[in-house]
């Protein structure tokens, strides 16, 4: 078997082609000479002459076939006429191409057979390359596990053989297959997961997408399976210190508030009880016939000091508590916040940069407080660029001497004109619309309780430009 | 003399007019400044007078009209500070850079009113040491060159012998520059020259 597989490589050789052909029509001619017994044959013998070069060889081979039988037919036997020569030579030479072509169609297609069934089998073993990296699972109409991968399977920490025939949704709770089926393809969104039920309970989130169904009707549909917890719990991280700052921002807010209020009514008091003073001091020189007014006048007072104490107390309850300074890294302080630094950009369509030299930077400072003035910081620069050609926000925290740490925050907004300076940081004074004028005011009070001054200037961009310094922490780092 | 004068420093227009009527009811005098800078810049020459300053005020702030004013006029100017917000780190400042007084508004008036009389008090016992040692140094001046290197030997406790031979000059010339520098600084006797000398240091 092996030799006789072995001819057609032998005869697809240029030469061995003709050769094949020159031996293939001499034994033909030796078999009609020996069928002569039995009558007269002229062509059909040889027409497995002309079939085996054209099953085996080139198509040259086969013509050479064709020819070399012609010839011998015309030399060989006599015919009465030479129109009978001819058209019998024509006729063989018809179905010789023809068997000729016949055998080369079926070689070829052979031939892209076997190409395509080593082509299949590659892609199959790929697939199952892939199915066995990947958490992918097959699911029938009925939402009932068909196939599930192993990593799949790891996922929910069970096995394939436990998982298979079960329902998806004691994996996945509630899971509705039609939500699946209609979401368009793409990114998982941060808000778009499932809850995964591993066997041991534990719940985590999970990202399903879509890989393929068989037809739309609702047959069998394969499903990608993602771990989110890792990306979730660092989504969760930020959420967390956003909500925090929001926290404190409200309890800023307030106290800023109190502050300002308690300020602003404390001045009228302190005049409306001199004023009653000064004139019971009037009213005790009229003598006796005033001496009711007096008591009036001093209960009038009596009351006004009520209320400057109302106010003490409110602003007492309202006053943020400030936290002793502790030795913190600058990096780390900023880079908690990037996510949330890089949620305020959009908004006003402007990009940030963060630029904060990392080393030996460790200041003295309240963590959430420092954050939160930062915050505030940043968000007055992207609102300052809004509606400006050139929409960039520059965040910049370099070591300035051996005892300070400075912080810039910059924009290429319109800057901030010059007699202006001295008003943006009273409270209540805004050019939004938004907003009460609080951001700045609280940011001066945080960092005043840092120890520094927040001042402002103009930057390489041509717009503001905030900046203040924190103490760097001394003595060795705490690793 | 006149009593000293009371400097009301304070932005704010209603609580500055009203400390003013409130003092001038309780026969003190008292003149108004609307803002730090104005106030340093305007600096009235009395040699002693009392100061109640509002701490937050544009400009110059009242931390900076306090060291000032230290500097400037030391213990000849008692102030008190007024503020519309007490924190304990701004207090012990004051305090420590020498500020009488330190009160929260709204306060009672009564209580401003009687912290400003004891200043008034204080500052009458420093004008009265002042007023003497003008007047010491007054004597002092007629003294000739002489006479001043005889009373600064005195004022050593050197005896007369002694300061002869500081000097360069007989004790009989001691004597009589003697005699002079006591009447001529109006001493009774040493013990008061000794003490003129004391109240110069």
């Amino acid at each position: 078997m092996a030799r006789v597989a072995m001819i057609p490589a032998w005869a697809a050789k240029g030469a061995n082609g003709y050769l094949l052909a020159v031996v293939s029509v001499g034994l033909a001619l030796l078999a009609r000479l020996g069928l002569e017994a039995f009558g007269k044959f002229y062509y059909l013998p040889l027409i497995p002459a002309v079939m085996l070069p054209a099953l085996l060889a080139s198509r040259r081979a086969t013509a050479l076939a064709i020819g070399l039988s012609i010839t011998a037919n015309v030399v060989l036997v006599p015919r009465e006429s030479a129109v009978d020569a001819v058209v019998n030579a024509l006729l063989f030479a018809m179905v010789g191409a023809a068997i000729g072509e016949i055998g080369r169609a079926r070689r070829s297609s052979q031939a892209r057979s076997a190409e395509l069934k080593t082509q299949l089998s590659l892609r199959n073993a790929t697939i199952h390359a892939m199915l066995a990296s990947a958490p992918v699972v097959t699911l029938d109409s009925r939402s009932r596990i068909v196939a599930i991968s192993q990593p799949a399977s790891a996922l929910f920490r069970t096995t394939e053989r436990e998982a298979r025939g079960r329902a998806f949704q004691d994996f996945v709770e509630f899971f509705d297959a039609g939500i699946i089926r209609s979401a368009p393809p793409g990114e998982y969104s941060s808000d778009q997961y499932w809850l995964g039920r591993r066997s041991d309970g534990d719940v985590f989130p999970l990202g399903i997408q879509l890989a393929f169904t068989g037809d739309p009707e609702s047959s069998e549909a394969i499903l990608t399976l993602t771990d989110l917890s890792l990306w979730h719990s660092a989504e969760l991280r930020s959420q967390e210190l956003s909500d925090q700052l929001n926290q404190v921002w409200r309890m800023n807010s307030l106290g800023e508030m109190a502050a300002i209020l308690s300020h602003e009514l404390n001045q009228p008091l302190t005049a409306a009880a001199s004023y009653l003073q000064a004139s019971q001091a009037d009213l005790g020189r009229a003598g006796i016939l005033a001496d009711s007014a007096s008591r009036t006048v001093e209960l009038a007072k009596s009351q006004v000091l009520r209320a400057g104490a109302i106010i003490r107390h409110a602003r007492e309850l309202l006053t943020v508590e400030t936290h002793p300074l502790e030795p913190e890294r600058m990096s780390s302080m900023i880079d908690d916040l990037g996510p949330i630094i890089q949620l305020l950009g959009p908004a006003s369509d402007a990009s940030i940069q963060i630029d904060i030299d990392n080393l030996d930077d460790r200041v003295m400072a309240d963590r959430i407080q420092f954050q939160q003035a930062i915050v505030n910081l940043v968000r007055n620069a992207v609102e300052a660029v809004a509606e400006r050609e050139r929409r960039e926000v520059r965040l910049i925290g370099r070591p300035s001497c051996s005892d300070f740490y400075e912080i810039r925050v910059e924009d290429s907004g319109p800057g901030v004109p010059p007699d202006q300076v001295e008003r943006m940081f009273e409270p209540l004074m805004t050019t939004k619309s938004d907003g009460m004028g609080l951001g700045l005011s609280v940011t001066r009070t945080i960092v005043e309780n840092h120890g520094g001054t927040l001042s402002v200037g103009v930057s390489s961009m041509g717009g503001a430009a905030f900046m203040f310094s924190l103490h760097r922490a001394k003595g060795e780092p705490v690793q | 003399m006149n009593t000293p004068s009371i400097f009301v420093v304070e932005d704010d227009f209603a609580v500055r007019d009203s400390l003013i009527l409130l003092l001038r009811s309780e026969g003190l005098r008292a003149r108004g400044f609307a803002n730090g800078e104005e106030f340093l810049k305007n600096l009235p020459n009395d040699p002693v007078a009392c100061v109640v300053t509002d701490l937050r005020m544009p400009g110059a702030d009242g931390f900076e009209v306090v060291r000032s004013l230290v500097e400037r006029r030391g213990d000849a100017w008692p102030i008190v500070v007024i503020t519309g917000h007490a924190d304990v780190s701004s207090a012990v400042e004051l305090m420590k850079a020498g500020v009488t007084d330190f009160i929260e508004k709204p306060f009672e008036p009564h209580r401003l009113v009687e912290t400003l009389k004891g200043c008034i008090r204080r500052t009458e016992q420093v004008g009265a040491d002042m007023e003497r040692r003008a007047d010491i140094d007054r004597r002092l001046n007629q003294l000739t060159a002489r006479e001043r290197q005889v009373f600064d030997a005195l004022a050593d406790g050197l005896s007369n012998k002694e300061i002869a031979a500081r000097l360069d000059i007989s004790p009989r010339t001691v004597e009589i520059f003697r005699a002079k520098v006591m009447s001529k600084m109006e001493a009774s006797n040493l013990s008061a020259l000794v003490r003129m000398s004391l109240g110069l240091a």
